[in-house]
């Protein structure tokens, strides 16, 4: 029988904090509870994959005064503007499929747009979008894996996932709309898609059915704010996690 | 199959003693849960390990995982070969893709590392 999640409110945050929440979720999958959520950005941030040196934050003038911290997933660099994101954290033993979990998110999102009169598609293997002036190598929405959500050729949709001690957390983004940030990417928005209609609850809902699961609304408790208040601080701010490589 | 000469963690590495030192690698279905490897990084030689501390991570498309010290003991020497061809993990993870070499004072502990038939029965019940 699936689990149940909890559903924690969506936030409007930083970076730092965001990043936090979703170390606090993985950690709270490690101890058998499974957490997702969907939310957006307070302001535009870049969020570099696990790897990936600290540089590529700097490789091109684009992203001068961009705030920007490093995930515990993997991949590449996101900048997170015009998007919707989610994370979902959950005990390995716990749900079938972890491996293609992404997949199946993407599949759901897929249909979902579809249901919305937007054709996408999930992409049938690794691929790399070239695009004239941006840095090479370093965006995520550049290279899109198997399964990514792809529409009219552009990448719009992709996850990442971290695991550790017998949790996965899941982390992944839907573009909405080009940043000044990343001129080359363009989003659903420029894609001609009714933007409006796309929305965290919607997005709540693919994961929900990607899931198989029930949801429960769940809630920030003290303890929760006071945890990642405590990660934000000695991990997501700090020049050794973010300089690290 | 899993090799019936190599001892398993739950965390799915493998080892196996070669006189005082224990040659550690990740299994075959662990592998296969993280598809394409696209970076590993290791411990550097002379480092100290504690069984069931994270001494690595492993990077594939879609995600990152730790790897775990099956013994304790002193990293010896980690496998190079890995920096430039991190697929070797995949191709060859009881061989050529091995992970790091463990010295170990004395007779090593193995006391909580499965056998290939206990690792087997683990993997068969683990969801996909």
């Amino acid at each position: 029988m699936p689990p149940n999640f909890l559903r924690l409110p969506d936030r409007k945050e930083s970076g730092p904090w965001q990043m936090a929440a979703d170390d606090w979720m993985l950690g709270r999958a490690e101890s058998g509870e499974c957490l997702l959520r969907v939310y957006e950005f307070r302001e535009p941030t870049a969020t570099l994959g696990y790897f990936q040196p600290s540089g590529v934050a700097r490789s091109s003038p684009a992203f001068d005064g961009l705030p920007w911290v490093r995930r515990q997933t993997g991949g590449d660099l996101l900048v997170h503007d015009r998007e919707l994101t989610y994370s979902v954290a959950v005990p390995e033993g716990k749900l079938d499929g972890i491996r293609d979990l992404p997949c199946r998110v993407h599949k759901s999102v897929a249909e979902w747009l579809s249901d919305l009169g937007i054709e996408t598609a999930c992409q049938p293997a690794k691929g790399v979008i070239e695009r004239p002036g941006a840095p090479s190598g370093v965006l995520c929405f550049l290279h899109p894996a198997a399964g990514d959500v792809v529409c009219r050729g552009s990448k719009v949709m992709g996850s990442a996932q971290r695991k550790r001690r017998g949790a996965v957390l899941q982390h992944g983004g839907l573009l909405l709309g080009t940043s000044p940030r990343v001129p080359w990417l363009p989003g659903l928005a420029e894609l001609g898609a009714p933007v409006s209609a796309i929305t965290l609850d919607g997005l709540c809902r693919c994961l929900e059915k990607a899931l198989g699961c029930e949801m429960v609304t769940g809630a920030w408790d003290d303890e929760a704010e006071e945890e990642i208040r405590r990660l934000e601080e000695t991990r997501y701010r700090n020049p050794q996690w973010n300089e690290s490589r | 199959m899993s090799p019936s000469d190599l001892r398993y963690a739950k965390t799915h590495e493998w080892v196996r003693v070669e006189g005082d030192e224990c040659v550690v690698g990740l299994t075959r279905f662990a592998v296969d849960q993280l598809t394409d490897v696209t970076y590993i990084q290791l411990p550097k030689a002379g480092r100290k390990v504690s069984t069931g501390e994270g001494f690595g991570e492993i990077e594939s498309v879609k995600a990152v995982s730790d790897i775990y010290a099956p013994v304790s003991g002193e990293v010896a020497s980690v496998n190079e070969a890995l920096n430039s061809d991190p697929g070797l993990v995949s191709r060859d993870p009881y061989g050529a893709g091995w992970l790091a070499r463990i010295r170990v004072p004395g007779v090593p502990d193995l006391s909580g590392l499965m056998s290939a038939a206990e690792y087997e029965a683990q993997v068969s019940g683990s969801p996909h």
